[in-house]
């Protein structure tokens, strides 16, 4: 009986808890001006932030980036960035990088340094570690550290892997892919740090029928993926040896025919929220989703959200349309890989579509050009589908 | 010698301009090419399903049923408006097939059958349920060889079809099979962010296969 009451203050806790927003913070810094990787560094920072922001979406969290991409992506703004984040206990952070990468021959850090600035300062170099510790430092509840590059310096070649399974189309989720994805971010505490490879290794990017990849970084959104369409529950453990394994099962050469391995390294120390404390007899309740609200300025969120009527959504395309765009805006849409174009539509033709779907839970900006106005007239986005 | 020349001329040019057009016409897709376009497709039609449950519905207001139509007609060739074929010849529009209770086919202009659906509530129906099945099979894509450097495939689709009176009671019930024309056209086009390449994939003819009742 006591352990019973014990059990329903501590769900009524947790159920604080849960009702309060909680962020996703997204720190991305990419060397997207790097002569070599520069443009497959801008596709894997668009695909890691695309999933990011649907993955906030099915858990129900804000979402918030710092993304540090050409000149920004620079020592001082990474120390200002973790010196300035702000956490709550219940926030996740996850931290990417895509670029160079490399290590001191009497390096002890299992992880490389970051090389960051596209003009190369040794001692602006950050070793992945601290960033992790860092990130520590501000208690979040889960913290992920994930880089995309070389464990050792490389110079003079060219990936040439064997093959790579794309995803090229929308985004399609189920309520049970929603459902793993929410278990794998909000039911698990503490951090995982990982990088493309191990020490000694290189990190391939490569371009394959013109589209821009980075293997570490597809095979981890691959992994998480299709580790979230089993029946059994994932945990971040499989989903970080999946990844392991798809990255690991290939063989790269160079342009002389040497022929490469690349391992992901990564130290995943979580533990399950649940494991720790039994979950009281009631069914959890569903986090709520933010209200979206037209007036705040929230219009994409709202233009999606089928709790309003389609007149609502209707009269919300038409004032992003008036407020937004420019009359002739056209309107990109790409895959999950962000670098294969499903469709161009006009901007009245677009937000009318959007408007009125059914399926659509969400669009992901991906970037947006602006006129002398300050009107877009052309966007990229990607959407998100309910299966 | 100088006709010669000219004429070599000539017989160059014309063939790097229309090697491009020969060679784009009979270029197979990659497997992994088809596989996108079949899922684009798909959402393209399911899409499209959607739209008409949104038209014929007696719970939309008549000014979301007029968005749901322009947008469906996007999705047409030429947007459901009169064109030329390859051979010149006028077309009136894309073409709609439907069923009716007594098993007569007809057919109409997509334009025409839109409003008509839109209007069909309020007269011998209060409401109209349309339910799409997820089962879109979606054919081979292949080159149409016709000049224009596009593909065509046909997909199949069944619509369920539910007319209720004012007092609830379901007074009209069919099944139908279609199939749909589709023309898929590969495009690179120049962008603030480079040069994309891109398939556009758009509707035609719908034609009734079978009808149950």
């Amino acid at each position: 009986m006591k352990l019973s009451k014990i059990s329903f203050v501590i769900g009524l806790l947790l159920l604080g808890t849960v009702a309060e927003a909680q962020t996703l913070h997204v720190i991305m810094f990419g060397n997207t001006l790097d002569e070599k990787l520069g443009r497959a560094c801008g596709v894997c920072c668009n695909v890691t932030n695309n999933e990011l922001a649907s993955i906030a979406d099915y858990i129900g969290y804000n979402y918030k980036t710092y993304p540090y991409t050409g000149v920004n992506c620079s020592n001082e703004n990474l120390v200002d960035v973790l010196a300035t984040l702000n956490c709550k206990k219940d926030d996740i952070v996850f931290f990417y990088y895509s670029g160079h990468g490399t290590r001191a021959v009497n390096d002890e850090s299992q992880f490389p340094q970051m090389c960051l600035k596209y003009t190369y300062e040794e001692d602006k170099f950050f070793p992945v570690e601290k960033v992790s510790r860092l990130i520590a430092e501000k208690h979040p509840r889960l913290s992920i550290v994930m880089t995309d590059c070389c464990n050792n310096e490389v110079s003079g070649v060219s990936p040439k892997p064997a093959s790579f399974e794309t995803a090229g189309g929308n985004t399609s989720v189920d309520e049970k892919m929603m459902r793993n994805i929410k278990r794998l971010f909000c039911d698990f505490s503490g951090s995982i740090t990982a990088t493309g490879c191990k020490k000694g290794q290189y990190s391939w990017y490569y371009t394959l029928r013109g589209q821009e990849r980075g293997y570490f970084t597809f095979s981890f959104w691959d992994a998480l993926y299709q580790d979230s369409k089993q029946d059994s529950a994932p945990d971040w453990q499989s989903v970080m040896k999946s990844a392991y394994d798809k990255t690991s099962s290939q063989r790269f050469q160079d342009g002389s025919g040497k022929t490469f391995v690349q391992q992901p390294y990564y130290v995943c120390n979580v533990t399950n929220v649940n494991d720790d404390v039994k979950q009281p007899e009631q069914k959890q309740p569903e986090t709520q989703k933010p209200e979206s609200d037209p007036h705040s300025g929230n219009y994409w969120d709202s233009l999606v959200d089928h709790s309003l009527s389609m007149s609502r959504r209707g009269e919300i395309a038409d004032k992003m349309l008036n407020t937004l765009f420019s009359s002739d805006a056209q309107v990109q849409i790409v895959g999950r890989n962000m670098t294969t174009t499903l469709a161009v539509e006009d901007i009245r033709v677009f937000l009318n579509r959007i408007s009125l779907s059914q399926k659509i839970r969400k669009v992901n900006v991906v970037s947006q050009n602006k006129d002398g106005n300050g009107k877009i007239n052309y966007i990229v986005v990607h959407e998100v589908y309910n299966k | 010698m100088k006709t010669k020349i000219l004429l070599l001329i000539l017989s160059v040019c014309l063939s790097s301009f229309l090697f491009p057009v020969l060679s784009d016409a009979q270029v197979k897709l990659t497997k992994e090419e088809e596989a996108e376009l079949s899922f684009h497709i798909k959402n393209k039609i399911d899409e499209f399903q959607d739209y008409l449950g949104v038209i014929a519905s007696g719970k939309t207001t008549v000014e979301v049923k007029d968005r749901a139509i322009k947008s469906a007609l996007e999705m047409f060739i030429y947007k459901g408006e009169p064109y030329y074929d390859v051979a010149g010849i006028k077309n009136t529009g894309v073409k709609m097939q439907t069923s009716g209770s007594n098993g007569v086919v007809k057919s109409q202009l997509m334009k025409t059958y839109l409003n008509r659906l839109k209007g069909m509530v309020g007269g011998r129906y209060s409401d109209i349920v349309i339910e799409a099945s997820d089962a879109v099979k979606v054919g081979n894509i292949y080159p149409a060889n016709d000049g224009t450097g596009r593909y065509v495939s046909t997909a199949q689709i069944f619509q369920h079809f539910c007319g209720y009176s004012e007092s609830g009671y379901k007074v009209y019930e069919d099944y139908t099979r279609k199939t749909v024309k589709i023309y898929i056209e590969k495009q690179t086009m120049m962008t603030p962010n480079g040069e994309i390449a891109t398939f556009i994939v758009q509707l035609g003819d719908m034609a009734v296969k079978e009808t149950w009742h």
